[in-house]
């Protein structure tokens, strides 16, 4: 895969406040049905973004006002027929309180 | 944060998510998949492609680097690459982007009056010269397994060669020096006898404290791809906490910290009880060993009977009262290694070298494959897996190690010294046979003042960030503050907790801003050449120690004479004329790494570990050693060490044969090593063990990973991860600030529950890679007796909510 870091796509979506972004990656069933109707409850899943499908594996996003919202949110997805685990690949805070600035930059 | 500056960070958030997510998800899907969606671009674009070994880990993966204007602009997996075929991780990917962070450094700044100023090369040089000449014997060299072989080579032949010092260590010493002394005690010589087939023909893997999701998720890969193709491998994930490695695993064993010794023990106890060790091929190829009083290489040598007394006590019941592990699990591994026609690979890193028994348990662990005869076919291999790019082909191949010389030798051997001395053309009695300081000690004495006994006054740091990845680091790194007579040189890309105390700073070339030559964990040997522009005037590390031996040269050190009065580092080109290498405007003249490997693969056969010519593995994508030539010229490569059926220099109808034995009768030795406790546990105003280690997206301390959008991120900062019940128990919640405590310190950071990784109760994991949250603040800095490596894996802490 090639990739060129010039090219960032972005979203226009109003932030919530104090929002959360959780990459996932998630694990479908191998049964075919299965996995579609479950694709079909994701697209319209509330903040859930998804990527392309791979085989068994969507990479998706799921943005969330808070921690205990985002968990609850979680163990949803988790919970649709044909969704068989929830990966949390990534985690990003918008919270206040995060030091955007690069170590040592005050050097 | 305005809600413009909100916004924007939020798109660019889901972009990396998303980006890392499918990454992933191409990862899992296997790597046909990704090699197939992603097919090897060539010539048209306008960008030049050329190869070159993934900066970050030791696995050795190759990329494809696209370079337009000057710049790295694109990134690819090399397909042609046995290593990776095609896939990298997500930090792979991003390798382009560490050369740009906005921060890098460009010149040379001394600190005057507290004050960090630009200085001129010509004035940082001679800064560092007059500092040596002054004090030659109280000064140290410190690099790491990121020195290329050429850096590494160069290093080494200034300080031993050239000061009669021996004060020259990596930072490799805390993270693969317990590997070493394992490989030393049971072969007689380092490095693993198989490669990463290994992965592909096992039937079983056991990841010993291994999170290879993680850390080496390519090779995971390998591993996993399997399945998807059908085959079944039985993964065994033997670990003190869970992890994402643990989510594929068959088995998933939670043992309680340490207690690897007595499980190891175990398996052995139950593999002679049952007589299902493999008894012909112990009597073979096998001997015993036990330690001596003062723990060492040797040791003693024992008998098959005193092995098994001394593994009586470890029945599975008792294995489980101090491991935590079920007595049927442990039953479970000795059925598995009992079981000829299985093969079986054991895979560790961290969780065995960072260990204050790590030669202990490394021992253990070959000693297990060896009774039960799994060794020396495809498959059957218990191998170490490095963290840094050349921590095998520089630290432990070239020797940058305070004992050491090149290609296996030691200073305390007299031929060894004379031959060195041969090579580098010295006078005889130039290298001096008094080893050095070893890390943990060299950096103790640099911070204690010279008056009660801090016998090093100036060390150069290349290519590593002692002031993250030290252990204790208010004893051993923060200590220097204040002391007027120590003076720090610091040669790195970004500003980094050790330039925080650095009194000189030197700007470096990174990756690929330079050619280099570094070896894998499967002893593969990788070439690059440069391919763009360091920024400003950053420079190779090895033209400034080249740059700084010249400048002895010209104060009138005699070291940097040789034999015939020439310079140390002379180099000629094709027409026999010396260059002026020291020159920054001739150091590309001629290809320096090429004349020094050339030098350097005359020290190689000692121990075959024969390198191949340069120009060899400019055209390769890395070859494994011994790279021996053939009869029509060729270069082969050796992947199974040891082994008959592969290795040239077994001898016919040998089966298998240890040829560099420690009891020089072509045996491997089996050791015991008793179970025993930390050297921290936790008590009653300490109650948690706290492990620290790395993160998927982040390399080690984050210097350059954290300079990268994506993977800064993707985890921007640390934080404890704890058991959802000790933390409710505190009034903590995924998010809040806990205060972590030990008897070196206190940080404060984030809880995260049931994320990626899970410790069980009473446990704790942080990563290392914030450098705004140093973990090494309040780590331990017990050392193994043999290695020195540091544990840091175990201390006790405590926790409070603030």
């Amino acid at each position: 895969m090639s990739e060129r870091w010039d090219s960032v796509r972005v979203n226009s979506q109003p932030p919530p406040e104090r929002a959360l972004v959780n990459g996932l990656l998630l694990t479908l069933a191998q049964d075919e049905d299965l996995s579609d109707q479950a694709c079909r409850q994701l697209e319209v899943f509330p903040g859930l973004t998804l990527g392309a499908r791979n085989g068994s594996w969507l990479p998706a996003v799921l943005e969330a006002s808070d921690e205990e919202g985002a968990h609850k949110l979680h163990e949803e997805i988790a919970e649709i027929p044909g969704v068989l685990h929830v990966d949390v690949v990534s985690i990003h805070f918008l919270s206040e309180g995060i030091d955007e600035s690069c170590p040592s930059e005050s050097l | 944060m305005n809600n413009a500056s909100l916004l924007s960070r939020r798109q660019f958030c889901i972009t990396s998510a998303l980006s890392t997510a499918t990454v992933l998800a191409a990862m899992r899907a296997g790597r046909g998949s990704l090699v197939a969606a992603a097919p090897q671009k060539s010539g048209g674009s306008g960008i030049r492609w050329e190869k070159a070994p993934c900066r970050f880990c030791g696995t050795g993966c190759h990329v494809r680097v696209g370079v337009e204007n000057g710049k790295v602009v694109a990134i690819e997996g090399d397909a042609k690459a046995d290593v990776n075929k095609g896939l990298l991780c997500v930090k792979g990917y991003h390798a382009g982007m560490i050369l740009y962070g906005k921060d890098r450094l460009t010149q040379p700044l001394l600190r005057k009056n507290g004050k960090l100023e630009p200085i001129t090369w010509d004035e940082a040089i001679d800064v560092i010269a007059r500092r040596i000449m002054d004090q030659p014997d109280r000064f140290a060299i410190y690099g790491s397994g990121q020195w290329t072989i050429p850096e590494g080579y160069a290093a080494l032949k200034l300080i031993k060669g050239g000061l009669s010092n021996n004060h020259i260590d990596p930072n490799a010493r805390l993270c693969m020096a317990s590997a070493v002394t394992g490989y030393l005690s049971v072969y007689g010589v380092d490095e693993p006898a198989g490669c990463y087939e290994d992965l592909d023909r096992c039937d079983v893997l056991i990841l010993w404290g291994n999170n290879m999701a993680e850390m080496h998720p390519v090779l995971f890969s390998r591993v996993i791809d399997r399945r998807s193709r059908g085959e079944k491998v039985t993964l065994i994930d033997l670990g003190t906490r869970t992890t994402r490695t643990t989510d594929y695993c068959d088995h998933k064993l939670l043992f309680r910290p340490h207690s690897d010794l007595a499980i190891a023990n175990g398996i052995a106890h139950l593999l002679l009880k049952r007589g299902t060790y493999n008894r012909a091929f112990v009597e073979k190829h096998c001997a015993f060993r036990f330690d001596t009083e003062e723990p060492s290489l040797q040791g003693r040598p024992a008998t098959l009977e005193e092995y098994r007394k001394s593994l009586e006590p470890y029945t599975p019941e008792y294995v489980e009262k101090i491991s935590g592990v079920a007595a049927k699990d442990i039953e479970m591994l000795a059925d598995l290694f009992g079981r000829p026609e299985l093969r079986i690979t054991s895979t560790w890193c961290m969780g065995m070298n960072q260990h204050s028994r790590g030669t202990n348990i490394n021992r253990l662990v070959h000693g297990i494959h060896l009774l039960s005869g799994h060794f020396g076919t495809p498959g059957n291999a218990p191998m170490s897996l490095t963290g840094q790019p050349s921590a095998c082909g520089t630290v432990r191949e070239v020797g940058t190690l305070v004992h050491a010389l090149p290609g296996g030798r030691v200073v305390t051997n007299p031929e060894h010294r004379e031959f060195t001395e041969k090579i580098w053309n010295l006078p005889a009695g130039r290298i001096n046979p008094k080893p050095g300081h070893h890390t943990v000690v060299l950096w103790e004495k640099f911070c204690t003042p010279t008056d009660k006994g801090g016998d090093i006054s100036t060390i150069l740091v290349q290519v590593t960030n002692p002031g993250q990845s030290l252990p204790n680091l208010h004893k051993l790194f923060r200590g220097k503050k204040g002391l007027k007579d120590k003076f720090l040189i610091v040669s790195d890309v970004y500003p980094t907790a050790t330039t925080d105390l650095a009194d000189l700073i030197l700007p470096a070339s990174l990756w690929v801003e330079k050619s280099g030559m570094v070896g894998n964990s499967e002893r593969r040997t990788q070439q690059w050449f440069k391919m763009v522009e360091p920024p400003g005037q950053a420079r190779d590390d090895c033209w400034m120690l080249i740059a700084i031996a010249r400048r002895l040269y010209e104060l009138g050190h005699p070291g940097m004479k040789d034999k015939s009065g020439e310079f140390l580092f002379t180099m000629k080109d094709e027409s026999g004329m010396a260059v002026p290498i020291w020159d920054w405007k001739h150091y590309y003249d001629i290809s320096v790494d090429k004349q020094l490997f050339e030098e350097y693969r005359k020290f190689t056969t000692m121990k075959h570990k024969d390198l191949a010519p340069y120009d060899e593995y400019a055209k390769a994508r890395g070859l494994r050693w011994p790279v021996v030539q053939q009869k029509d010229g060729t270069w082969r490569e050796t992947k199974f060490r040891f082994s008959e059926f592969d290795d040239p220099y077994v001898a016919k109808g040998a089966d298998i044969q240890f040829y560099h034995s420690v009891t020089k009768d072509d045996r491997a030795l089996i050791w015991f090593a008793p179970y025993e406790k930390a050297e921290e546990e936790p008590d009653q105003d300490y109650p948690f063990w706290l492990c620290t280690g790395r993160v998927l997206e982040h390399w080690h301390t984050g210097t350059m990973t954290m300079r990268v959008p994506q993977l800064r991120g993707a985890v921007p900062q640390s934080y404890v991860e704890m058991h959802r019940e000790d933390a409710t128990r505190l009034g903590l919640k995924n998010g809040d600030l806990a205060e972590l405590k030990t008897r070196r310190g206190v940080i404060r950071l984030p809880v995260w529950l049931d994320g990626r990784g899970k410790p069980p109760k009473g446990s704790l994991f942080v990563p290392f890679f914030d450098q705004r949250l140093l973990v090494n603040e309040i780590t331990l800095g017990a050392v193994c007796p043999i290695s020195k490596e540091p544990d840091y894996k175990k201390c006790a802490a405590a926790v409070s909510k603030v």
